[in-house]
């Protein structure tokens, strides 16, 4: 197994509570390739909505406070709306914590009684340090908990530094917590006490580590490659965006650029993978990007689903089948993707045939394989089976595949229940499958055909 | 408790599709779906996979796709004994039945090392057993049922958890030849 053995961490844990359905604190690992199942409204999306949230928040060009309740991956017009209810009982509280590696971050967000969601604590976990949790009260905090061995070096070095500069004045270290988006942040600065017992301001304010470890998190959360179930119809043009390693908003506007880019600048072997793919598939072995002017760009692929004549037999992706135009833009995204970066998609096997889905997961397994995180929300048994097959013929590890299966209990509040594949593919007891289903389904059609007798011509 | 079940692919052939015929399709599918429904263990060794794979139905496909997916399949080696087919052979009236009975000793294998049930639309066979039963002590205690009739009432006895029940036993009504 060619697995990418040194691909970055990237998010491997979510925790959510207090957000619709999921009441109680939910959490669950993300493994290379993580499924989330389950019936509709079961709160699958929920588990990953409040980190679009935070991506919406973190990528919004002003500063929209702690949650960009609206935007381009989720939208909510009220606090209602992600607020848990049970029964008549509102929560007022969200928690949203995510783990990388070692490393964790939570925060704490709070509906205000005057109006609007605040973040109310941001809880910092680094890799054998002490928990922190910054709050607005800092200044209750020793302030020794906070700071890390390398944090105290710079202090006492700048505090040093400042008492030579001030002989005579007292040099005091003063917290406080600093709202980033939608994280609060500690900040050291260091005051200087004069003779007569008045305090001023200095300029030293004292990076803390915590900080650093935001930084990281929020990378992170502004890496993710949303794909949603809807992903809009086939253009015959699309506009011009710039790529990088980041793609704010959802993902399929940047699919026509980076095809683009990857023209360019010769990049072969992700243009002919895509095309590979697809043709496995059997929706098309080629496609192309075709500027149009500058500010646009036409997306052409081959008009027949296997290589028969030459790469310009193609038409405009407009003017081919519903399911290419839907899975493109995943399969790029899977390609543009960077080890570590989390990659999630909402029901992939939409508008395609049984065959394409069933492919589908093998293109899946070979992300998974390069160090993309795929987490992907889905209904389909096919994609499933064969996710369970290329584990079973040891194309990935058991280890490296998660599913997490969501369920409602009676009070409408989601339970989880998260199995890990074994060597065979198998992964044992879960509350319901996809086959209780087709089973059902498949039994009672047998039941009344077997029933009706043969006419006799 | 959950036992390991021997389902011969009579079972999985009647359970749907071509050469089905109805009500004992939708009898065998029932008796299917219960095994899975309560817990219980498909028992399988290379040799009746084998046949599976020649007869099953889409629906026991299915089924039995379910059945790994949910880590319900007990694979178990060959359980094939010479010794015991050798007393089968002498133990039948004559080389036309042990012709027809010795296609049908992997079940009988499989369940002595299992969970000794075996679930099966043929009743010559069956009958045939019951015959060797007289003289084989081993095949006596094993519990022969077939899903397709009804007043066998399998559903509830598979809901049970398959109890031991002497009339379901190919020793039941034998008298042991001495």
């Amino acid at each position: 197994m060619d697995k990418h053995k040194d691909s970055p961490d990237g998010i491997t844990r979510i925790s959510v509570k207090g957000f619709k359905s999921l009441a109680r604190e939910v959490s669950v690992t993300v493994a290379p390739l993580t499924i989330l199942g389950g019936a509709n409204s079961s709160g699958k999306s929920s588990i990953l909505q409040p980190l679009l949230l935070l991506k919406q928040t973190l990528e919004a060009n002003f500063d929209p406070g702690a949650l960009l309740l609206s935007g381009p991956n989720v939208n909510f017009t009220s606090i209602s709306q992600l607020l848990s209810r049970v029964g008549t009982e509102r929560s007022d509280t969200l928690e949203v914590a995510l783990s990388s590696g070692g490393n964790g971050i939570k925060s704490v967000f709070r509906r205000d009684p005057k109006g609007g969601l605040g973040v109310v604590s941001t809880q910092y976990e680094a890799s054998g340090q002490k928990t922190v949790v910054v709050h607005p009260d800092m200044a209750a905090i020793d302030f020794n908990d906070l700071l890390s061995e390398g944090d105290k070096a710079a202090y006492e070095m700048l505090s040093g530094y400042l008492r030579d500069l001030w002989p005579g004045s007292i040099i005091e270290p003063v917290l406080s917590a600093e709202r980033a988006r939608c994280f609060l942040q500690p900040q050291l600065v260091l005051k200087r006490k004069q003779e007569d017992g008045g305090v001023e301001p200095s300029p030293a304010i004292l990076p803390v580590s915590s900080n650093i470890l935001t930084v990281d998190f929020v990378r992170l959360l502004k890496a993710i490659i949303h794909l949603p179930g809807l992903r809009g119809s086939p253009e015959r043009t699309y506009p011009v965006t710039g790529v990088g390693s980041d793609f704010p908003g959802t993902f399929h506007a940047y699919t026509a650029s980076v095809i683009a880019l990857w023209q360019r600048t010769g990049d072969g072997q992700r243009l002919e993978s895509v095309g590979k793919e697809l043709e496995s598939m059997g929706l098309s072995w080629h496609v192309r990007a075709q500027p149009v002017e500058d500010t646009q760009v036409e997306i052409k692929v081959s008009r027949l689903p296997h290589r028969s004549g030459s790469a310009e037999d193609d038409v405009s992706i407009a003017d081919v089948g519903l399911g290419l135009s839907q899975v493109l833009p995943l399969i790029v995204a899977l390609h543009v993707a960077a080890p570590g970066q989390l990659v999630y998609l909402e029901q992939p096997e939409i508008h395609l045939h049984p065959r394409a889905q069933s492919r589908f997961g093998k293109i899946l397994v070979d992300a998974a394989k390069r160090g993309v995180r795929v987490v992907l929300e889905t209904h389909s048994s096919l994609l499933l089976l064969a996710i369970q097959t290329a584990v079973a013929e040891k194309q990935i590890e058991p280890s490296d595949v998660c599913l997490h299966w969501f369920s409602r209990d009676a009070d409408g509040i989601t339970d989880v229940r998260s199995a890990a594949l074994d060597e065979n593919g198998a992964f044992g007891e879960w509350p319901e499958d996809f086959a209780d289903t087709n089973l059902e389904a498949e039994s009672r059609y047998l039941n009344a055909a077997e029933q009706i007798k043969p006419k006799v011509h | 408790m959950p036992i390991a079940l021997v389902i011969d692919a009579s079972v999985a052939r009647a359970a749907g599709g071509e050469g089905a015929t109805y009500p004992a399709s939708k009898h065998t599918r029932d008796c299917l779906t219960e095994v899975r429904a309560n817990g219980h263990l498909l028992a399988f060794s290379p040799e009746i996979r084998a046949e599976w794979n020649r007869h099953q139905s889409s629906f026991a496909r299915q089924w039995r796709l379910s059945m790994v997916a949910r880590r319900r399949v007990r694979q178990i080696d060959s359980p094939r004994d010479e010794n015991l087919r050798l007393r089968i052979e002498k133990a039948s009236r004559n080389t036309a039945d042990w012709n027809i009975v010795e296609k049908d000793c992997i079940l009988i294998e499989a369940a002595i090392v299992c969970d000794r049930v075996i679930l099966s639309l043929d009743e010559t066979a069956r009958n045939l057993f019951r015959f060797c039963g007289a003289k084989v002590g081993e095949i006596r205690t094993v519990m022969w049922t077939n899903p397709a009739i009804t007043e066998e009432l399998i559903i509830d006895w598979i809901y049970s958890g398959c109890e031991t029940e002497g009339h379901r036993m190919l020793g039941h009504n034998v008298a042991p030849a001495s």
